[in-house]
């Protein structure tokens, strides 16, 4: 019986947080720190004429101007886009590109000398709209070769035949939607120090893969790795918009290593939303054909508007159809993806990376399905769905499943048959499902390392040190690896010395992205806390003269199970000491090989997945339009539940956030790519007024590759949630949102005009080149 | 032209120069090197930026630091032991901090509703009274439940 | 961080000092709480030079019960009004108080800076960075209006949650001269439909507001995304007196939109009606705040609809 998984336990790292001690990056101060600042492009698109920075550097108190062309390597996050550098050369790209960038004794000095600088622009013709990178294709946001126009990827997958299988159906069903792009909106804007040291560059960034980060700026700066040091304390929040090589880090590097001091950025909020790496808006068209109400075949395309650079997109387009089979048997499928370039800041990965989208448009669209066969919507998807144990088409690898009982409960717990259909009309409840990664199986640099290794480390004095190189972004990950080997150790996680993220002392890890934390740091941390487990019990044994098996590990002792002998924890590890040397282990974890061969097969497999389902209850005000949720119902498949208040708040947050992006938030742009709305009181978020009940609930399926049999949490539970919101507000007043967000203009808008549905009418002609064939794995051939 | 400022934060008297043009909340950060008080947005938007002065919590960075000559100003750092365990006790307990960036500004309302509560006020609305902290994390829900406990 | 410009700053204790500042620099900026001001001076909005803070001024902080009539000092910070228990027996005053941005910045905002507060749009509240890319705009910058190219006026929105509820009231405002001759006037009289000129004080300090006690029902119906923050996309007051029916309208035009009328005495509902129409057809929202202008007219409506349904059912004549 387990003494802290799952447990009610305090988190690790909350009571510095609580005390206002946990230093975030922009809490580090250095001696003879000079401050840096931006001068940004006020074009969305332009070609660079002229830079003079001649007065801004006779400004008393600026030390050092850079340009594009002293940062002239290109980099990306990802292999297959290195399509950026940290300031613009020869032209900008979207409104809020940096393009010079500068360093003062003062942040007044910094601000003073930036509008001393002057850039004379040609302004070019822009694309700002998916609509408007597919037409005007002479308008290049970069120079492709590949592919026409702004297409920056296209994917054309087909597993099966999707033409035969309609063919066969009775029943046949298609729908467009639109997918709003919206914001990451961390609490903690971006912020670095970078600080110049003999024959090394450290830098304290807020940050959520220092690993790669690592890799990167060593290209960026051209200079070797072990001349650089990342150091990445606390990051408040993430969401995913921390994981690319910023501007702000490559240049703070730069000027660091010109100046000889250290330099400081911290972006002011409206920077945040020029950095941005935000969710893709998504114009998506979906088809389903069903025999006997099982689903034959589904088609499905998107198109994504993914900004100025490449960031993580191509991953994001090929989430857009990696998914949906896990949750559903799709015995035919394709998936036409394409996305393109647009002069707006870069879209990347957030919470969900890029599978949000897509499981918006499958779960109205399947709502819409079970109306027209008369089922209530969860009937229709019991009918269709996974099982455990189950082989995709896609070739994703489906271990433990709680899919099906996390319907069952929400359905039960919010009455959803009493309420469907019955509410009176304003009150409206709706049904939706989604499943996530526990980790993408393959790293952003292909090879066979391993994904997280952790080290641990028993000392003379008892003390057990974990080294690990996961970030802490809020999700509770230093809690969860304490948690894990103080389960392992016998003693208490407060008492799990931690040593973290610092490219220095600590092994690698990729990072937090993709929700492979709990998987597989928990992975590594376990394994690595049972080898030093396994030399102090062969110790135990030994000096307690009884044999390994019968032998626990409790309360900072190692006892025998019968409790008549016991020895203190610190006893053993100094008697191992002296005879098999320093206690250092390692742990390692890389995931199981995937099982598809295909060109994209790496985006979508995972060790595991989780599971969730929720219940949405709303009320519609008709006098403003303003939908307002009522109660949430969400069941969630953790594998295993580690720290039962952390699991319930990342649900919580999920909600909230999923939330916001079906009712609030959006990122528009004005006709000449000017951000429209720049902070807090204009980008709409939900505050805690508008916050409703959330009933949360935790099925465990014990996964038996996951630690403790855990899985994902930090963005499964997104997922079905903007979906189950939309399918609520056509219960509630018989009107289809097919776009998102639901704004209350919108609401008030349809019913005054009797709309029966709000959307897109129609997607984008596309030429895709013809598909890569996919043979189907030999489960699935029916 | 910069001028003196006499003030007292958590509990110790400070002679400061400064130029008018200072927020309270760039002199705590940037001049006492008081960095708990966290910074989101500059423009009174977010409220992570919250202390007390004179006991009201106040945004630090749409207040002039010259105004707070003779007033007493709280940060997270400075509240009472006592206090702090307390609040810690049921924030921890609750699950109500994740990524900690808006922790100290519910903090610093923490202490202020417990003060309240102590001078006898009874009816808190605590969704009112939060309302102008934002959280990107948890959504609230065991910030409330946290608070709930704090004030009962 | 956003660094607020230099500026000498002043902080005089009598109305006497004040007025002499006033006149040795008369483009001074006056601050009071600064939830208004010192967000527009760190975007670049506006650049002063003086500031001059008014808030040890004691006698702009009161509040003064008496039996006609309720006097509130400008200085009177929100969060005190709304815990005032005989304001707090005003129902609608109270929710617009309450609906006023956040608790904590309500600590810091007082009533006189709420009715003075600057016009919003949504190309003016914008960093200098923004601004700059867009071009300026004719509030502040250039000579173009972004919202109505080719207008030769601003059409920037006042955007007060307390004056429409004020006006409603039929609320009359002290202004003090530098002769420190006080002067009483209605509180409509101090708005200009004009976004850039909309504060119409000619040098004069607003001193006091007065509201008169008498029976009246009053309701105040806000439209916004959000149950708290944001400012009035429509701010809706509506007073039923015994013998006059007010309705005053923040968030949709550079001033105060208010209409009075007596009540005719023959079909209530019916005038009712013609208003909600008459009030319909006579705002003009336009398109520089969050939602869209005519969903904006539509919310009005629907709030007046409602705020008579609520009338009828009040009985409280």
């Amino acid at each position: 019986m387990e003494k802290i998984i799952g447990k009610k336990r305090k988190r690790v790292d909350a009571g510095y947080k609580i005390k206002g001690t946990a230093k975030y990056a922009e809490d580090f101060y250095a001696p003879n720190m000079l401050y840096m600042k931006f001068k940004r492009s006020p074009y969305a698109h332009a070609l660079i004429e002229e830079i003079d920075y001649s007065e801004a550097l006779k400004l008393k108190g600026v030390e050092a101007v850079i340009t594009g062309k002293d940062l002239p390597v290109k980099y990306g996050i990802l292999p297959v886009t290195q399509d950026e550098t940290a300031l613009a050369i020869d032209k900008v790209r979207y409104v809020g590109e940096p393009v010079v960038a500068l360093c003062a004794e003062t942040e007044e000095i910094a601000i003073k000398a930036i509008d001393l600088i002057k850039v004379k622009y040609k302004e070019l013709d822009s694309v700002l709209s998916i609509e408007e990178a597919f037409e005007k294709e002479n308008v290049r946001v970069h120079e492709s070769e590949k592919f026409k126009g702004n297409a920056h990827r296209v994917i054309h997958l087909e597993f099966g035949d999707v033409e035969s299988a309609f063919k066969e159906c009775d029943y046949v069903r298609e729908d467009i939607f639109f997918y709003s792009g919206n914001a990451h909106l961390p609490m903690e804007p971006h912020s670095v120090l970078a600080v110049p040291e003999e024959n090394k560059l450290t830098i304290y960034v807020s940050h959520q893969a220092p690993y790669y980060l690592h890799q990167i700026l060593s290209k960026a700066l051209s200079i070797p790795q072990k001349n650089i040091r990342i150091v990445v304390p606390y990051v408040g929040g993430g969401f995913g918009g921390k994981l690319d090589p910023f501007p702000e880090i490559v240049c703070a590097g730069k000027l660091a290593l010109i100046t000889g001091k250290p330099v400081k950025c911290t972006l002011e909020r409206e920077e945040v939303f020029y950095n941005h790496r935000g969710r893709h808006p998504a114009l998506m068209w979906i088809k389903t054909g069903l025999k006997e109400g099982r689903i034959k075949a589904i088609h499905f395309k998107s198109f994504l508007d993914g900004g100025a650079y490449g960031s993580f997109g191509v991953a994001c387009s090929y989430y857009q159809g990696a998914l949906q089979t896990t949750t559903y048997k799709i015995p035919n499928y394709k998936v036409q993806v394409v996305r393109f370039y647009t002069n707006k800041p870069p879209c990347g990965p957030k919470r969900g990376h890029g599978t949000p989208q897509p499981r918006f448009a499958l779960e109205c669209h399947f709502d819409k399905i079970a109306e027209d066969l008369n089922l209530k919507p969860h009937e229709f998807r019991l009918k269709n769905l996974t099982d455990s144990n189950f082989v995709t088409i896609n070739y994703l690898k489906i271990t433990s499943s709680g899919l099906k009982e996390c319907i069952e409960k929400v359905i039960k717990e919010s009455e959803f048959e009493k309420k469907h259909g019955k509410l009176p009309y304003g009150e409206g409840i709706g049904f939706a499902i989604g499943a996530y990664l526990s980790g993408a199986a393959l790293p952003i640099y292909w090879n066979e390392m391993p994904h997280s290794e952790v080290v641990i480390k028993a000392d003379r004095s008892g003390i057990i040190s974990v080294y690990s190189g996961h970030t802490e972004i809020g999700q509770g990950s230093d809690t969860m690896l304490s948690y894990i080997v103080a389960e392992v150790l016998g003693i208490n996680p407060e008492d799990v010395k931690l040593i973290l993220r610092d490219t220095d002392t600590v092994p690698p890890d990729l990072g937090s992205y993709s929700s492979r934390v709990t998987y597989m740091v928990g992975n590594a941390a376990f394994e690595a806390a049972n080898k030093l487990k396994n030399v102090l019990i062969k110790t135990a044994s030994e000096l307690l003269e009884e044999k390994e098996d019968e032998l626990i590990f409790e309360n900072y002792k190692i006892k025998t199970k019968k409790g008549d002998k016991e020895i203190e924890l610190v006893e053993v590890i100094r008697k191992a000491i002296e005879r098999e040397g320093p206690l250092v282990f390692t742990g390692k974890y890389k995931p199981p090989p995937i099982l598809g061969k295909y060109k994209g097969a790496g985006v979508g497999p995972s060790p595991a997945y989780s599971f969730t389902a929720c219940v949405i209850q709303v009320k519609v005000d008709t006098d403003t339009g303003i939908v307002k949720p009522q109660k949430v119902w969400i069941a969630h498949d953790i594998g295993r539940c580690i720290n039962r208040k952390n699991v319930e708040g990342q649900i919580e947050g999920s909600v909230y956030m999923g939330l916001c992006e079906a009712l609030t938030e959006k990122t528009e742009y004005t006709k000449k790519g000017l951000l429209k709305d720049t902070g807090f009181l204009d980008y709409k978020t939900l505050t805690i007024k508008e916050m409703p009940d959330i009933n949360v609930y935790l099925i465990e399926t014990h996964d038996k590759g996951g630690p403790f049999g855990a899985k994902e949490v930090g963005q499964g539970p997104l997922l079905p949630v903007i979906p189950a919101l939309c399918n609520a507000v056509y219960d509630a007043i018989g009107i289809r949102f097919d776009e998102i967000p639901i704004t209350p203009d919108k609401v008030l808008d349809a019913i005054e005009r009797n709309k029966k549905r709000i959307g897109p009418e129609k997607i984008i002609d596309f030429k895709f080149p013809p598909p890569i064939k996919v043979e189907v794995p030999e489960n699935v051939k029916t | 032209m910069k001028k003196v400022l006499k003030f007292n934060v958590n509990g110790k008297d400070y002679e400061i120069l400064i130029s008018p043009n200072k927020t309270l909340l760039e002199v705590l950060r940037e001049d006492l090197l008081l960095t708990g008080t966290k910074h989101g947005c500059d423009t009174g938007e977010c409220g992570l930026c919250a202390v007390l002065i004179d006991g009201i919590p106040h945004l630090s960075c749409l207040t002039l630091a010259i105004t707070c000559e003779g007033k007493n100003i709280t940060t997270v750092e400075g509240i009472d032991k006592k206090e702090i365990e307390i609040i810690e006790k049921s924030f921890l307990e609750e699950g109500a901090v994740q990524c900690g960036f808006c922790t100290p500004s519910f903090v610093i309302m923490a202490k202020y509703l417990m003060d309240r509560k102590k001078k006898g006020l009874n009816h808190i609305d605590l969704k009112e009274e939060l309302s102008g902290s934002l959280c990107r994390c948890t959504g609230y829900t065991k910030i409330l439940k946290a608070f709930e406990r704090i004030i009962k | 961080m956003l660094k607020l410009k230099e500026f000498e700053f002043f902080s005089p204790y009598t109305c006497e000092e004040l007025f002499s500042l006033i006149k040795k620099y008369p483009e001074a900026k006056i601050i009071a709480g600064g939830t208004d001001l010192i967000p527009k001076i760190k975007r670049g909005q506006i650049e002063p030079n003086y500031v001059i803070s008014i808030l040890y001024i004691k006698e702009f902080d009161f509040i003064k019960i008496e039996e006609n009539e309720i006097r509130i000092g400008a200085l009177k910070k929100l969060r005190e009004l709304e815990k005032n228990e005989e304001i707090k027996k005003i129902k609608g005053l109270h929710i617009a108080l309450k609906s006023v941005a956040t608790p904590i910045i309500r600590n810091s905002a007082t009533i006189g800076g709420n009715l003075l507060q600057d016009t919003r749009c949504k190309f003016y509240d914008k960093s200098k960075f923004w601004r700059e890319a867009l071009g300026y705009c004719l509030k502040k910058g250039d000579a173009e209006c972004r919202v109505a190219p080719g207008s030769n006026r601003c059409f920037a929105v006042f955007c007060s949650d307390i004056a429409p509820i004020l006006i409603a009231l039929d609320s009359e405002v002290v202004l003090i001269d530098s002769d420190l001759k006080e002067q009483r006037i209605k509180l409509e009289e101090i708005y200009r439909d004009d976004g850039i000129n909309h504060i119409n004080l000619n040098g004069k300090i607003l001193k006091e507001i007065i509201i008169p006690r008498e029976k009246f029902f009053l309701t105040y119906k806000k439209l916004r995304i959000r149950d708290t923050i944001d400012f009035p996309e429509a701010g809706v007051a509506v007073v039923v007196k015994k013998e006059s029916i007010n309705i005053a309208i923040s968030g949709i035009s550079s001033s105060i939109f208010y209409l009075k009328e007596k009540i005719s005495g023959s079909d209530f509902n019916l005038q009712i009606n013609k208003l909600i129409e008459e009030v319909y057809n006579s705002i003009k929202p336009m398109d520089n705040l969050y939602f869209p202008p005519l969903y904006r007219k539509k919310v009005v409506r629907n709030f007046l609809v409602k705020a008579f349904k609520e009338f009828n059912e009040s009985e409280i004549f």
